[in-house]
């Protein structure tokens, strides 16, 4: 099978992780994630979807069982590393919106380390135009509606081109058109060669983009199914 | 007994320990002080996880002896390189008055973090205080874990963006502070505003008084611990003045 071919861009072996001592939410839970592919995540709500992402991203570190990222334990990761082999974006865009203007918002981190030139420009330039916020650029980003944040928060990430992309529920307050259009942007990374795990609810969107599901219960994988 | 107490009585104590903490400079009022309150946290079930919690703050407090003897220049020197005196007993007490200190309030404020805050806000409302500042501190007690979540949620997706504060210098630092301050204020604003108009809705402030099918009724078991710490209050303060 394809396993065969390629290595794994993220390798979870026997991971347990519990937000509390006393209470266990992944209990050895084992996947290879491939770049190759377009992963969904599903299941019911509380089903520890989240979790999981966040331990995917090493976000979360796991009680036992190791995450490696291209080989690398998460644990011996820092965050800012992490950032750039996977972009994450959050479930709540609000938590992921930093500046005062739309347009800062994919150049703030470039200035702060005091790199911005002109060619990072044109590439923020070009994702406000593919993501539909140029005409926002001057605004205040949480004065944006809910699906133009999560927009936003995606473009922000994309600016540093990860290799793999775990989006947290992207679809939540995107209407139709604007639903086709990530899933267009999804068609794109997957043919630029970018890793991709989605985590939802929406049938469609996954049926029209995932090439691979996994099914979570109760804090583990119950099924792996490739379409 | 956590349950049975009247919140009034627990506030009563933990005011006691509180404002004694502050007063007290003196190491062995300070050990007995440090009994009470466990003691009281243990009968009233005092969190002691907060304790643990406190350990990031050891560096702070070994960098504060080291300051005090220093900067303090009393007492007799313990360790001396060349002629600067690094850790003097002055400096030693001080510092140690000041980790008691602060070990003494947070454990006593624990024991009303076990408190239920519909009961913590009743007996506020039956001290008189007025509605609205109840309210206000039950919606805090309630808000405040939301918060560190939302804060370390935008933490970590700033760090993933490639602000890596490990790299940076220290203007810098400030700076990357400031931008983690605006997720964290408007989703403070943001839920102020859902949470105004849903009080709204509800008509919180169309009538001035408002009554309670839920009324606390001091016991006498009530009267005796309060009776009790207000006895402690005036004997530690009347000690601190002597010694
Ligand atoms: N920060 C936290 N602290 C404690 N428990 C948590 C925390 N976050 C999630 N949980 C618990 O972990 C479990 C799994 O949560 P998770 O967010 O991973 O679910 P999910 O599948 O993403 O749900 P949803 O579909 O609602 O997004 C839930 O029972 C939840 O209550
Ligand atoms: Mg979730």
């Amino acid at each position: 099978m394809w396993d065969v071919f390629s290595k794994p861009f993220v390798q979870m072996e026997q991971v347990q992780f519990g937000y509390r001592r006393s209470k266990v939410i992944l209990r050895r839970v084992s996947a290879d994630l491939y770049q190759e592919h377009c992963t969904a995540i599903v299941g019911a709500n509380g089903s520890g979807k989240t979790t999981l992402g966040k331990l995917l991203a090493g976000i979360l570190k796991p009680w036992s069982g190791t995450v490696r990222l291209e080989g690398y334990s998460t644990t011996a990761l820092r965050l800012g590393q992490i950032g750039q082999m996977i972009g994450y974006v959050f479930q709540e865009p609000d938590r992921q919106l930093f500046a005062p203007t739309v347009r800062e918002e994919l150049l703030f981190v470039e200035r702060l380390q005091q790199r911005l030139n002109p060619t990072v420009e044109g590439k923020a330039d070009q994702l406000l135009a593919e993501f539909g916020l140029g005409h926002v650029q001057d605004s205040f980003p949480h004065s944006l509606s809910r699906g133009e944040k999560q927009r936003l928060a995606l473009a922000a990430v994309l600016m540093r081109e990860p290799g793999f992309l775990i989006l947290d529920e992207p679809t939540t307050g995107l209407d139709l058109e604007r639903r086709q259009q990530l899933t267009a942007y999804v068609q794109r990374l997957k043919a630029a060669g970018v890793g991709l795990v989605i985590i939802s609810h929406d049938d469609h969107f996954i049926g029209d983009n995932a090439d691979r599901i996994l099914t979570m219960a109760g804090g583990e994988i119950t099924d792996d199914s490739h379409s | 007994m956590t349950a049975i107490l009247d919140p009034r009585a627990k506030l009563s104590v933990v005011f006691c320990l509180t404002s004694l903490a502050i007063v007290i400079q003196d190491l062995v009022l300070f050990a007995g002080l440090l009994a009470a309150t466990v003691g009281a946290s243990l009968v009233l079930g005092g969190d002691w996880r907060v304790l643990y919690r406190l350990r990031r703050l050891a560096g702070l407090f070994v960098a504060l002896v080291v300051i005090q003897s220093v900067f303090g220049g009393n007492g007799q020197p313990l360790l001396q390189v060349g002629q600067l005196s690094l850790l003097t007993v002055g400096g030693l007490q001080r510092g140690l008055a000041l980790a008691l200190r602060i070990v003494v309030i947070v454990l006593a404020s624990s024991i009303l973090l076990r408190e239920s805050s519909r009961r913590l806000v009743q007996a506020l409302i039956q001290w008189h205080i007025p509605y609205e500042i109840a309210f206000m501190v039950h919606l805090a007690i309630r808000f405040l874990p939301l918060l560190q979540e939302e804060m370390q949620d935008a933490f970590v997706a700033l760090q993933l963006r490639g602000v890596d504060l490990q790299t940076l210098a220290w203007r810098q630092k400030l700076q990357v502070y400031s931008f983690l301050f605006m997720p964290v204020l408007a989703g403070v604003i943001g839920k102020a505003r859902e949470l105004s108009i849903a009080m709204e809705m509800k008509a919180f402030r169309a009538v001035p008084e408002r009554t309670s099918h839920f009324q606390l009724q001091l016991q006498p078991l009530d009267y005796a611990v309060m009776m009790g710490s207000l006895s402690v209050f005036v004997f530690g303060i009347l000690l601190v003045f002597w010694i």
